[in-house]
């Protein structure tokens, strides 16, 4: 996220703690809904701005969200989405390789820690991070889950849950997550393959560069 | 009422209009189009309109100080909308011409 989003996030987070609980908490669904759509960072925290005022506008009429917005919350965000020009297919390409070098650095900090982590516990020192076959393999897996369930949750943020589904969400989240880490556990312990050792510098360099990489299109695409 | 699927084709170019006459901002042009009798139309229904609208260069917007309350977003017409307005009301006059004469052509036949 570059600073000029960075800076509208946080005077839109101050403006939202003036508005009433009720509005709060409508405000949030449009929001999920919206950080799960295509269109910028910047350009979410610019349309959140938008709708703040209006509803703190209708506060100050005594009127509620369905009555400044109109009833359906979901048509109102696709046609918000639908007024922004269409990215471009080079557009398109730059936000995915934004969002895969932030992705790739987020992992390789964590398989840092992690071996850092290792060295401290086994008492050993820490020269260089290597990873298996299994690590990576994992690694996607853990990404691509964290990208479905972002979208699954924005995808859904307007459909009610039903008390009568509670229960069997609750046993199938279970399921899937004991199938998930079984996956996990698996990999990492059959697919012990070497494929790459990275020295601890150049581990640190690779992700300055990487996030220096995402940060950098984050800019140009505002 | 106007039924919403006319109304579609006709709302932009009546919000350039109304924003024409004075800089405005979105509660009072949905005020403005419920006085001309175009029925009350949300804000809700104005705001992705209007984003398009400004996204397109038509109209330019300004956070001000508002009397009481919040800053409000006003709206301001620009030149390459105010040819965009021109086109609209040369359009719809076509439009409107069109229909009286479909209309006193069907009169006429009734009688």
């Amino acid at each position: 996220m570059n600073s000029k989003t960075k800076k509208l996030l946080h005077e839109n987070n101050e403006f939202e703690k003036n508005l009433n609980d009720m509005n709060k908490k409508s405000l949030t669904d449009i929001v999920v809904y919206l950080r799960g759509c295509n269109i910028s960072e910047y350009h979410q925290e610019e349309v959140r701005k938008d709708i703040m005022q209006m509803v703190a506008d209708g506060e100050a009429r005594n009127e509620n969200m369905k009555s400044v917005i109109g009833d359906d919350f979901k048509q109102f965000c696709d046609e918000i989405v639908n007024a922004f020009p269409p990215r471009s297919k080079k557009e398109k390409i730059l936000v995915a390789f934004s969002e895969a070098c932030s992705l790739s650095s987020l992992m390789l900090g964590i398989w840092l820690a992690g071996g850092i982590l290792e060295a401290v516990l086994k008492k050993t020192t820490f020269s260089a991070l290597f990873l298996t076959l299994g690590d990576v393999i994992n690694g996607l897996l853990i990404v691509t889950i964290a990208i479905g369930v972002v979208n699954f949750v924005c995808k859904t943020s307007f459909k009610p849950v039903k008390k009568s589904n509670r229960i069997k969400s609750f046993l199938v989240t279970w399921v899937v997550l004991f199938l998930i880490f079984a996956s996990i556990f698996l990999i990492s312990h059959f697919l012990t393959f070497n494929l790459v050792s990275i020295p601890t510098i150049g581990v640190i360099l690779l992700i300055v560069g990487l996030l220096a990489v995402s940060r950098f299109i984050d800019n140009v695409m505002i | 009422m106007i039924p919403s699927q006319m109304l579609k084709g006709t709302l932009e170019g009546s919000i350039l209009a109304i924003i024409s006459v004075q800089d405005s901002y979105g509660y009072e042009i949905s005020r403005q189009l419920e006085k001309f009798g175009f029925g009350n139309i949300s804000e809700g229904t104005i705001y992705p309109l209007l984003l398009r609208l400004e996204k397109n260069g038509l109209i330019l917007a300004a956070y001000r100080e508002s009397g009481k309350g919040p800053k409000r977003k006003y709206y301001q017409l620009s030149d390459p909308g105010k040819n965009e307005l021109k086109q609209f009301f040369d359009s719809f006059e076509e439009l409107d011409k069109a229909v009286h004469r479909l209309l006193k052509y069907l009169g006429e036949d009734n009688q």
